[in-house]
C-alpha cells in the first residue's frame, strides 16, 4: 500500500492519573487513508490515547500534531475547527437518550457544520442508509439494540464527512456476526469517503478486517508496531498470549 | 479495651474528617462551577429554543406537585390559626396573617424546598448518567460546548421558573385559605379578597418573590454541578441526584435567612 504523509503524529506522549502512567513517552504516526488498530489489555491507556488525541484529555507533556497543528496547544476555538474534520466513535456509542435517532444525527450537522434543512435531511438519509437502519430514524435510542446503537453511533460520526475517524472498541459486546457486519461496514465507510482511521479494540477479528498496521499498548509503552500478519507470526510471548485462544484454553 | 476505644475513635475522627474535607471539596467546587456559569451565560451561541424547553419541561412537570401542596399550605395555616385567633376575637384578621405569611416567607421557601427536590434530583441523575454514558464528551467532540448547552440553558430556566411558580403557589395558597374559612363560617370571596387587599401591598411580594430568582439559581446550579461532575457509573448517577437535593435545600435556608436579613437591613419597615 502506498502511504501519503503523516496526518497524525505522536511524539513523547505521557498521561497519568495519579500514580498510574498509562502512557509513558509514546511515539507513532499515522499516515493519511491508512486504518491503525491498538491493541492492548483493558486499562492499557487505549482509549486515554484516543482521548487525547480528539483533545477531550490533556496530556501531562508530549506533542500530539493533526493535520500539522498541536492539539495541546491550541485554544477551544481552534480545537473546534479540527474537529469538523475528525469524528469519534465512543464505546457505547453515547447516543443522546433525550433525543430520537434523527436529532442524534441532526445534532451535529447544525452545530458543527451550519448547513440548510434540505441538506441536513440529506446528509441524514443517506447515513442510515449507508448502516442499513433507514426505519429507525424516529426511534429513541433505548428501542435500539447494541449493534443497532453501534451502527447509529457509526452513523453520527461519519455524517460530517471528517478526514480522520476515532474507534474507540467498535465491537466490544457484539456477537461474532455482528462484529463482522460491523467491521466491513467501517472499512467500507472509510474508503467510500476516503478516511484515516485510528481503532482501539480488544477484537482480532475486527483487527483482521480493519487494520492496515497495529501497535500494541503494554504498561505505557508501544511494544510492537507492525502487520496483523507480523502479530501472528511473532515470538513475543506476551503477544503471542494476548491472541492465542489456545493459551486462553490452557 | 483502651486500645479499642482509641481505635474506635481514630475511625470516627476519620469519618468526620473526610465529611469535612467532603463538604469543603463540594463548596470549593460549587464555587467554581458558579464563576463558570457567569463566565459562560453571555458568551454566544444563546440557545434559546433550549431555554424555552427546559422552562416548558421544568414549571410543567413541577406543577401537579406545587398546586397541591399550595392549597394544603393556605387550608392547614388557616385552619390552625382560626382557634387561637377566635380566642382573642381576631378571626377578622386570619385573612391578612395568612396572606403576609405565605407572601413574605411560606409561599417562597416551601415551593422553592419542593422544586429542588423535583427539579435538583432530576437535573442532576440527566446531566450525571450523560457524564457516565459519554454523551457530554460527545457532545464536546461535536465542537458545541456542553457547559453552554447543559448547564447555562437549565440554570437559566430555573431561575426564570421558579419565581412564576412561586406567584402561582402564592394565589393557589390564598384560595385554600379561603376554602378553609368558609369551612367553618360562610366567607364570601369578595370578603377574603378585600380583607387580603387591604393587608397587602405591592411592595410585599417584592422580597418574597425576588429572592426566589436566588433560590430557583440555587436549585438549577447545584444539580448541574453534581450531575455535571458525576463519575462512578450508576452508583455515581444516584449519588448525583440525592445530594442535588440535600446540598440544594440547605443552600435555599441559609440564603433564605441572609436574604431576610438584607430585606430587613435595606427596608426595616417592610
Amino acid at each position: 500500500m502506498v502511504m501519503a504523509s503523516s496526518i497524525i503524529k505522536v511524539e513523547n506522549l505521557t498521561k497519568s492519573f495519579g500514580s498510574v502512567k498509562p502512557l509513558d513517552n509514546i511515539n507513532f504516526e499515522v499516515s493519511e487513508g491508512e486504518n491503525l488498530v491498538v491493541f492492548g489489555r483493558s486499562g492499557a491507556g487505549k482509549s486515554v490515547l484516543l482521548k487525547c488525541i480528539i483533545g477531550l484529555l490533556k496530556p501531562d507533556s508530549g506533542n500530539i500534531w493533526v493535520f500539522g497543528k498541536n492539539i495541546p496547544e491550541l485554544n477551544i476555538d481552534e480545537l473546534n475547527e479540527i474537529r469538523k474534520n475528525m469524528g469519534f466513535l465512543f464505546q457505547g456509542a453515547a447516543l443522546y437518550d433525550s433525543m430520537t435517532v434523527k436529532e442524534n444525527l441532526e445534532f451535529p450537522l447544525t452545530k458543527l457544520l451550519k448547513l440548510n434543512q434540505e441538506e441536513i435531511n440529506k446528509r441524514i438519509i443517506e447515513a442510515l442508509e449507508m448502516v442499513g437502519l433507514k426505519e429507525a430514524l424516529n426511534k429513541m435510542p433505548s428501542e435500539l439494540s447494541g449493534g443497532m446503537k453501534k451502527r447509529i453511533g457509526l452513523a453520527r460520526s461519519i455524517i460530517t464527512r471528517p478526514k480522520i475517524i476515532l474507534y474507540d472498541e467498535p465491537t466490544t459486546g457484539l456477537d461474532p456476526i455482528t462484529t463482522k457486519e460491523i467491521s466491513k461496514l467501517i472499512v467500507s465507510l472509510q474508503k467510500f469517503f476516503n478516511m484515516t482511521s485510528i481503532t482501539v479494540t480488544h477484537d482480532i477479528l475486527c483487527a483482521k478486517i480493519i487494520a492496515d498496521r497495529a501497535i500494541m499498548l503494554r504498561e505505557g509503552k508501544i511494544i510492537f508496531n507492525g502487520t496483523i500478519e507480523e502479530i501472528e507470526k511473532t515470538e513475543n510471548e506476551f503477544l503471542k498470549n494476548f491472541f492465542s485462544y489456545e493459551e486462553i484454553k490452557n | 479495651m483502651k486500645n479499642r476505644i482509641k481505635k474506635n475513635l481514630d475511625i470516627l475522627d476519620n469519618i468526620i474528617l473526610n465529611k469535612i474535607y467532603e463538604f469543603f471539596f463540594t463548596i470549593g467546587g460549587l464555587s467554581i462551577f458558579v464563576i463558570e456559569f457567569f463566565k459562560q451565560v453571555f458568551k454566544p451561541p444563546y440557545e434559546v429554543e433550549e431555554i424555552k424547553k427546559h422552562m416548558d419541561e421544568l414549571g410543567v412537570k413541577t406543577l401537579p406537585i406545587v398546586s397541591v401542596t399550595g392549597i394544603i399550605m393556605g387550608l392547614v395555616l388557616t385552619m390552625q390559626s382560626q382557634p387561637v385567633m377566635a380566642k382573642f376575637g381576631a378571626e377578622a384578621f386570619i385573612p391578612a396573617m395568612v396572606s403576609l405569611s405565605i407572601i413574605k416567607e411560606l409561599g417562597p421557601v416551601i415551593t422553592a424546598l419542593i422544586f429542588a427536590g423535583r427539579v435538583s434530583s432530576g437535573i442532576g441523575a440527566e446531566l450525571g448518567s450523560m457524564r457516565v454514558t459519554e454523551q457530554i464528551d460527545a457532545m464536546e467532540v461535536s465542537a458545541v460546548n456542553p457547559f453552554n448547552f447543559l448547564v447555562v440553558t437549565r440554570v437559566i430556566a430555573t431561575t426564570m421558573i421558579l419565581p412564576l411558580l412561586t406567584i402561582y403557589v402564592i394565589f393557589i395558597s390564598l384560595f385554600g385559605s379561603w376554602l378553609a374559612m368558609n369551612l367553618t363560617g360562610s366567607v364570601t370571596v369578595k370578603y377574603y379578597i378585600d380583607a387580603v387587599v387591604e393587608s397587602v401591598q405591592y411592595g410585599d411580594f417584592i422580597p418574597g418573590v425576588g429572592k426566589t430568582f436566588v433560590f430557583g439559581f440555587i436549585a438549577g446550579i447545584v444539580g448541574a454541578y453534581k450531575g455535571f461532575t458525576a463519575t462512578g457509573g450508576t452508583e455515581g448517577v444516584g449519588k448525583a441526584s440525592t445530594t442535588s437535593v440535600v446540598i440544594a435545600s440547605l443552600l435555599i435556608l441559609i440564603f433564605d435567612m441572609i436574604l431576610v436579613r438584607i430585606t430587613l437591613w435595606l427596608w426595616p419597615v417592610v
